[in-house]
C-alpha cells in the first residue's frame, strides 16, 4: 500500500490534506471489507477469518473478468459506463457465490482453517510474486487538469472512483439491511435465532444470503483495490483482513455504522502514521489505539452495551 | 384442527415426550398444564417443528406437520408467542410486530392486523418506536402476543404468558387472551399457573413427565383431586 | 493396576526414545525437541484458553518476549547496555519467565474488563505490536527539532535478530554437539510444568478459572474476583510461554522476529483447538500431531512425491513443495476434527447433546423432600453470627438512572437482623435493579448502601459477597459444565485460602483446607436435597434442582444477608412449598436476614415480615403483609381487584 507521501515543496497543510484523502481511500476500502466481517459476525457469532481472503480473490477474480472480456490497458469512456459495471457484478457475484460455498462447507468448524486453505488457493494459482494488475481505470490529476489548479495536492479519478463506488454500495446495504425483507430477517435472525425461525424465517436461506453479500462486498473491495493500486499479492488477504477486521471491532463488531466509521478511522490512521511517524511502525500504532479505544468502550465506537441481565 | 398423536420427542437422548397425544378443535382455548420439566414447551416446539418429533404424528386440518420446517408451518397459520417473550430486543416494536407478518404477502391485511393489535394493547401504540429490549416485562408480553397475532393465525400458541407477571398484569393478559379467542382465533395455552389457564380454557389437559396423565373439560379440573393438590397447591 | 500401565508406558517411551532414535540413526530427536517446545507453549496457551476461556489471539508475543529476554541477556546486542556481559543460561530462564509473566500482567490488567472477542482482539494487536516493536528497536534514531537524542541504538538487534544465543552450560554435558540433552532438559520442563498444571486446575484457583469461562457475572457474584482471576492465567500462561521462548532461544542460537508473527499463535491456537481445549492430554497430543506434522510429515512426504515425480517422469510432481501447503493441511484437519469431534480429540464431550442448556426441558423432578433441622450442616450455623447489633442492611435514598429512564428513585429500605422482607412490584419497577445496585453489580447513581455499619458503595460484586451478602438470579446462573459439587465449591472461594504456590506444592494446610472445604460442600448439598448428586453436570439437573443449587451455593458464601431473586418462579406449588420451608427454616436457625422478590403472592404474604412496594422506581408503600394488602395503591398498581377473589378461593389467612 501507498508509502509515505514526500514532496518536499507541499507545506504542512498540503500534506495533510494529501494523507487525509489517502486515508480516505484506504478506509473506504477497509470499510466495504469490515462491513461484510460484522454482518457475518452478527447472524453467526463467529469470526470469519477467511473473509480478508475472500477480499483477496475477489481481486485476483476481477482480473480474470476483465482479462476474459479483453480488458488490458486503460479503458475508455465508453468502456467505464458499459464494461466496468459489468466487471464489477461479475466479480461481485463470484465472491458471493465463493463466501456462500465457504459457509456451506465449514459451516461449524472455525473459518481460520479455511482462510489457510484459501490463500494456498491463491498461491498455486498466481505463484508466489506479487501480480500486476493492469491499469484499467484512467488515472487523471482533477485538481491540475479539470480545474486548472496548480495546487501540490494530488487528488486523482481513482479517488473518485473509491468514494463513487463506496458509498453507493454502503447506503444500498443500509436499505438493504433496515427496510427489505431479507434484511429484516438477517437482523432478527442475529437477535435470536429460534425466535426468528418461530416467526417463519427460513433461518439457514437467511444465513447464505448474509454471506452471499458479505462477500460481494468483499469482491467489490477486492476490484477496487486492484484497479487503484495495480498490484495483487496472495497474502494481502491476511492483512486488510486484519485491518477490516479491527476496523469492525474499533466500530463496534454487529454494528453496520461502526464498521464503516472504523474502516475510515483506520484509514485515516494508518495514512497519518505514515507520514508522521513511520510505515514501520503503523501496524503497532493501529494496535494500539484499538486497543485504547477498547479500554475505555469496551464495546466499541458504536456497539451497543450488551445488557448483562441479571 | 389439531392433532398430536402418540408423539415421542427425544433432546439427544433424554426422552422429553413419551407418547403424548392430544387435540384441539376449532375455536376452544386448550390448556396444557403441568410441573416444570413436564415438557409442555417441548410439545409446543415440537408443533411448530423447532424440534422434531422420533415417533408419532402432528397434523393440523389434515396437514402433517411432522416433517414440515417451521416457516412452512407458520404459513400454515399456527403462530407462537414463546416462553420468556423473546421479543427481538434491538428492534423497535413496531419492527418487532411487522416481523410477526414475515410469512404473509398481502400488504392491506397485514395493516388492519396492525391496527388490530393496537386496539388490543394500546401500550403498544404509545411504545411503538421503543425498542424490546427497553421494554417492561408485560409489555415485552404484550409483545410477543401480539407479535404472533401479526401471523393471523388460526391456531396461536401461547407459552406461560403470566410468568414473571404482577397480579394485575396476569388478569389483563388473561382477558386479552379470551378476547382474541372470542374474535376466532383457537389457542393452546400453555400454563404454569393453573388456576388462571382452567378459568379461561375451555378444555384442559395434565401433562407429567411427557405423557398425558388427565384431560377433561376446565371446569372438571379444577374440581379434579390432581389438578387441586398437585397444581392448584391446596391442602 | 491397567490404568497406571498406559502412563507407565509412555514414560519408558519417552525416556527409550532418544536411544532408540540414535541406534536406528533417524535423527529425529532435534525436530521432536522442538515439537515439545512448542507443545509446552501449547500448554501454557491452555491455562488461558482452555481453563480461564480468554481467546488468545497473540500469544506468541509472550513466546517472542522470553526468547528476547533470554537472548538479550545471554549474547547482548551491539548498543545494549548489557554488551559483555552474558547471564548463564540458568539464571536467564528465570528471568524469562518472570519477564513475560510481568508483561502478562502489564497487557492484562488495562484490558481484562474487556470480555470476548473484543479482548482476543487485544490480544491479536499485541501479538502484532511486539514483533513489530522487535523490528523496529534495532535501530532507533530518534530526533527532536535537529537535537538528535539518541543515533542508531540497537536495542534488539532489529530484522537481523540476535546471534549467537549462548547455550547451557552443565559439566559433562554436550549442550553444544548433541541433541539429546536438550531432549532431556526440554522433558524435564515440560514433565514439571505439566505437574503443576495439573495440580492448579484442580485447586481452588483452577475451579476460579473455570467459574470466569462459564459465566463472568454469576462467577463475581459468587466471591470470585475476576480481573486478578484473569490477570493470574495471563501472567501464568504467559510465564510457561516464557519458560519456552528461552529455552528455543538457547537451543537455535539464533532468534530473529519473524519467529514470532501471528502464524505461530494461530499454530498454537490449533494445537489447543485440535486437541480439545481445557484438557492436558488433548493439548500434548494436538501439538504432537501438529508439529510431527509438520516438521517430519511434510518435507519426508515432499521427498517421496519428488522421488516419485523424477521415477516416473512427471515434472509436477518432481518440484512440488508440500512445505508450501502447510496451511492448507492445516486448514483441512481442523475443519474435519471440528465436524467429527467438536470438542476436540480428546476434549471433554459437552454434555449429552450440542444444545444450549435453555433449550433441553430437564426432566421433572421426583418430588423433593421438605428441609429438615438436623440436616443443617454444623459450620454453617457457626459461621451465621453477626458480629455487630442494629440493622443488617440500611438503604438510604438509593437511585439509578439508565440515560433518561429512573430505574430507582430515591428508595429507602432497611433489613432488620434475622427478619425476611419482601419486595414486590409490577414489572419494571426495578426490583432487580435495587438488588443489582446492593450487590455491585451496577453502580447507583445517588444514595447510601449500609451493611452492618459498612458502606457498601463503589464495591465490587465479589467484594460484597466476601462482606457477608449473597445473591441468587433470576433466571438461574450455574456454572453449566461445572459439577454441582464445584459450584458450590466456587461458592466458598472466597473464604479459601490457598494461593499458586499452595496450590501447586499443597503443603498440609491447603490439603487440609480442600478436603474441609469439599465436606462442608457435601453437607450442604445434602441439607438443600442434592445429596448423591454431587458428581452430576449443573446442567443437567432439572429446574427445580438447579434453583436450590444456585441457593447451596449462595450459602457457600457463608452470608449472612441472602438476597433472592423470584426463588419459586416456574416451581409448581408443591416445590413452591418446599422452598420457603427452606427459607423460613434458614432463618429461624441460623437467624440469616433475606430479601425476597416475589411474584407469587401466597408465598410473600406468608413468610415476609415486612413488605416494600416499588413501582416505576419509587417506593409506594411499605409495611406488614396484613397493610400491604388493603393498600390502595398497591391494590391499583400490582394487586389488582381479581386478588381478593383469588385469596379467597386459596383460603390464605388475611
Amino acid at each position: 500500500m501507498g508509502g509515505p507521501f514526500e514532496a518536499p515543496h507541499l507545506n504542512w497543510w498540503e500534506v495533510l490534506v494529501q494523507q487525509t484523502i489517502n486515508g480516505l481511500t484506504r478506509g473506504a476500502v477497509f470499510a466495504l471489507i469490515a462491513m461484510g466481517y460484522t454482518m457475518v459476525y452478527g447472524i453467526i457469532e463467529l469470526i470469519n477469518f477467511a473473509h480478508g481472503d475472500v477480499f483477496m480473490l475477489g481481486l485476483f477474480i476481477s482480473l480474470f473478468w476483465f482479462t476474459m472480456l479483453g480488458v488490458t490497458k486503460t479503458l475508455s469512456i465508453a468502456g467505464l459506463v458499459t464494461l466496468l459495471p459489468l466487471v464489477f457484478v461479475l466479480t461481485m457475484l463470484t465472491t458471493a457465490a465463493l463466501n456462500v460455498a465457504i459457509d456451506r462447507v465449514a459451516y461449524r468448524p472455525l473459518r481460520r482453517s479455511l482462510s489457510f486453505m484459501l490463500e494456498n488457493v491463491a498461491l498455486l494459482w498466481k505463484g508466489p510474486a506479487p501480480i500486476a494488475y493492469p491499469d484499467v481505470f484512467p488515472s487523471v490529476d482533477i485538481l491540475r487538469e479539470w480545474f486548472g489548479v496548480d495546487s501540490a495536492i494530488f487528488v486523482t479519478t481513482k479517488d473518485v472512483l473509491v468514494i463513487a463506488a463506496t458509498i453507493p454500495l454502503m447506503i444500498a446495504l443500509h436499505y438493504f439491511v433496515t427496510r427489505t425483507r431479507w434484511g429484516k430477517a438477517m437482523r432478527a435472525t442475529a437477535q435470536d435465532r429460534e425466535t426468528a425461525q418461530a416467526m417463519g424465517i427460513d433461518v439457514e436461506r437467511t444465513i447464505l444470503v448474509t454471506f452471499f453479500v458479505g462477500g460481494a462486498l468483499a469482491g467489490a473491495a477486492g476490484l477496487i483495490q486492484g484497479m487503484y493500486y495495480n498490484i495483487g499479492m496472495w497474502w494481502m488477504g491476511y492483512q486488510a483482513g486484519l485491518r477490516a477486521f479491527t476496523a469492525a471491532v474499533l466500530g463496534g463488531i454487529g454494528s453496520m455504522g461502526g464498521a464503516a466509521l472504523g474502516g475510515l478511522v483506520i484509514g485515516f490512521l494508518s495514512a497519518w502514521s505514515d507520514q508522521y511517524i513511520s510505515a514501520r511502525w503503523t501496524n503497532a500504532i493501529v494496535f494500539s489505539i484499538l486497543i485504547l479505544v477498547l479500554v475505555f468502550r469496551p464495546h466499541g465506537l458504536l456497539g451497543e452495551r450488551a445488557v448483562d441481565k441479571a | 384442527m389439531l392433532d398430536l398423536a402418540d408423539v415421542h420427542t427425544y433432546y439427544g437422548n433424554i426422552r422429553a415426550l413419551r407418547g403424548l397425544s392430544l387435540s384441539v378443535q376449532p375455536g376452544e382455548i386448550v390448556t396444557l398444564i403441568g410441573a416444570n420439566g413436564a415438557g409442555k414447551t417441548t410439545t409446543l416446539k415440537t408443533i411448530i417443528g423447532t424440534v422434531r418429533p422420533r415417533r408419532g404424528t402432528v397434523s393440523f386440518n389434515g396437514t402433517r406437520l411432522d416433517s414440515l420446517a417451521t416457516d412452512r408451518i407458520v404459513r400454515l397459520g399456527i403462530a407462537q408467542s414463546p416462553e420468556g417473550r423473546r421479543v427481538f430486543p434491538r428492534m423497535s416494536v413496531l419492527e418487532n410486530l411487522e416481523l410477526g407478518a414475515f410469512a404473509r404477502v398481502d400488504r392491506d391485511g397485514i395493516a388492519g392486523d396492525l391496527e388490530r393489535v393496537f386496539t388490543l394493547f394500546p401500550r403498544l401504540r404509545e411504545r411503538i418506536a421503543q425498542k424490546g429490549g427497553t421494554l417492561s416485562g408485560g409489555e415485552q408480553q404484550m409483545l410477543a402476543i401480539g407479535r404472533a397475532l401479526m401471523a393471523r393465525p388460526s391456531l396461536l400458541l401461547l407459552d406461560e404468558p403470566s410468568m414473571g407477571l404482577s397480579p394485575i398484569l396476569v388478569e389483563t393478559i388473561f382477558r386479552i387472551v379470551q378476547d382474541i379467542n372470542r374474535q376466532g382465533t383457537t389457542i393452546l395455552l400453555v400454563e404454569q399457573n393453573a388456576r388462571m389457564a382452567l378459568r379461561v380454557a375451555h378444555r384442559g389437559y395434565v401433562i407429567q413427565t411427557g405423557r398425558i396423565v388427565l384431560h377433561d373439560t376446565a371446569a372438571e379440573l379444577l374440581r379434579s383431586d390432581l389438578v387441586r393438590k398437585t397444581y392448584l397447591g391446596e391442602k | 493396576m491397567k490404568r497406571a500401565l498406559g502412563p507407565a508406558a509412555l514414560v519408558v517411551a519417552l525416556l527409550l526414545y532418544p536411544f532408540l532414535d540414535r541406534a536406528l540413526g533417524f535423527q529425529t530427536v532435534h525436530a521432536v525437541s522442538d515439537g515439545m517446545i512448542y507443545v509446552l507453549l501449547a500448554l501454557g496457551l491452555n491455562i488461558v484458553v482452555g481453563y480461564a476461556g480468554l481467546l488468545d489471539l497473540g500469544y506468541a508475543a509472550f513466546f517472542a518476549i522470553g526468547a528476547y529476554a533470554m537472548a538479550l541477556l545471554n549474547s547482548p546486542v551491539l548498543g545494549s547496555p548489557l554488551y559483555g556481559h552474558a547471564w548463564s543460561f540458568w539464571l536467564c530462564i528465570w528471568i524469562a519467565a518472570a519477564v513475560s509473566a510481568l508483561l502478562g500482567v502489564a497487557i492484562g490488567a488495562p484490558t481484562l474488563r474487556v470480555r470476548g472477542d473484543y479482548l482476543a482482539i487485544i490480544t491479536l494487536g499485541f501479538g502484532e505490536i511486539i514483533p513489530v516493536a522487535i523490528r523496529n528497536l534495532g535501530d532507533i534514531t530518534i530526533d527532536i527539532g535537529g537535537f538528535r537524542l539518541v543515533e542508531r541504538l540497537n536495542l534488539t538487534g532489529g530484522e537481523n535478530g540476535v546471534n549467537p544465543v549462548g547455550r547451557p552450560y552443565l559439566p559433562g554435558v554436550p549442550f553444544e554437539t548433541d541433541p539429546m540433552p536438550w531432549y532431556f532438559l526440554i522433558l524435564v520442563i515440560g514433565a514439571a510444568s505439566l505437574w503443576a498444571m495439573n495440580r492448579l486446575r484442580d485447586s481452588r484457583l483452577g475451579r476460579a478459572w473455570m467459574a470466569i469461562r462459564e459465566d463472568e457475572t454469576a462467577a463475581d457474584c459468587t466471591g470470585v474476583n475476576p480481573v486478578s482471576t484473569k490477570l493470574l492465567a495471563f501472567a501464568l500462561g504467559a510465564s510457561f510461554s516464557g519458560f519456552a521462548g528461552s529455552v528455543y532461544a538457547a537451543k537455535l542460537t539464533a532468534i530473529t522476529p519473524g519467529a514470532f508473527e501471528f502464524q505461530v499463535s494461530i499454530m498454537l491456537l490449533c494445537m489447543v483447538v485440535l486437541g480439545g481445549a481445557g484438557s492436558l492430554r488433548g493439548v500434548i497430543l494436538g501439538g504432537m500431531l501438529i508439529t510431527i506434522f509438520d516438521r517430519i510429515v511434510l518435507s519426508q512426504s515432499t521427498s517421496l512425491v519428488r522421488w516419485l515425480g523424477r521415477t516416473a517422469g512427471v515434472p509436477l510432481l518432481a518440484s512440488m513443495d508440500l512445505t508450501l501447503w502447510r496451511w492448507f493441511f492445516f486448514g483441512l484437519g481442523l475443519v474435519l476434527v471440528m465436524l467429527l469431534r467438536p470438542q476436540g480429540l480428546a476434549g471433554r464431550r459437552r454434555g449429552a447433546t450440542a444444545l444450549a442448556p435453555a433449550e433441553v426441558e430437564p426432566v421433572a423432578a421426583e418430588p423433593s423432600a421438605p428441609p429438615r433441622v438436623e440436616a443443617i450442616p454444623e459450620w454453617l450455623r457457626e459461621r451465621a453470627v453477626s458480629p455487630s447489633a442494629g440493622p443488617i442492611l440500611e438503604v438510604r435514598g438509593l437511585t439509578k438512572r439508565f440515560g433518561g429512564v429512573v430505574a430507582l428513585n430515591e428508595v429507602d429500605l432497611v433489613v432488620p437482623r434475622g427478619a425476611i422482607i419482601g419486595l414486590i412490584g409490577p414489572n419494571g419497577a426495578g426490583k432487580t435493579t435495587f438488588f443489582n445496585a446492593v450487590t455491585g453489580l451496577v453502580r447507583a447513581d445517588g444514595g447510601r448502601v449500609v451493611f452492618e455499619g459498612a458502606s457498601l458503595v463503589g464495591l465490587r460484586p465479589n467484594a460484597i459477597v466476601a462482606r457477608g451478602i449473597a445473591r441468587t438470579f433470576q433466571s438461574i446462573r450455574l456454572f453449566p459444565e461445572m459439577t454441582v459439587l464445584e459450584n458450590v465449591l466456587v461458592g466458598e472461594h472466597c473464604r479459601l485460602r490457598a494461593t499458586v504456590y499452595g496450590a501447586v506444592r499443597r503443603p498440609p494446610s491447603v490439603r487440609a483446607e480442600e478436603r474441609r472445604a469439599r465436606e462442608r460442600g457435601r453437607a450442604l448439598l445434602a441439607f438443600v436435597g442434592l445429596g448423591g448428586k454431587e458428581d452430576d453436570r449443573a446442567r443437567n439437573l432439572p429446574y427445580g434442582d438447579q434453583r436450590r443449587l444456585e441457593i447451596a451455593r449462595a450459602l457457600a458464601t457463608e452470608p449472612r444477608l441472602l438476597l433472592l431473586d423470584e426463588p419459586t418462579a416456574g416451581m409448581n406449588p408443591r416445590e413452591t412449598e418446599t422452598l420457603t420451608d427452606l427459607i423460613g427454616l434458614l432463618r429461624r436457625e441460623l437467624a440469616l436476614s433475606v430479601l425476597l422478590i416475589e411474584h407469587d403472592m401466597e408465598v410473600v404474604m406468608r413468610i415476609s415480615d415486612r413488605i416494600t412496594v416499588l413501582d416505576y422506581g419509587t417506593r409506594i408503600a411499605e409495611g406488614t403483609p396484613a397493610e400491604i394488602q388493603r393498600h390502595p395503591r398497591v391494590i391499583e398498581a400490582y394487586l389488582g381487584t381479581g386478588y381478593e377473589q383469588e385469596l379467597a378461593a386459596r383460603d390464605v389467612p388475611r
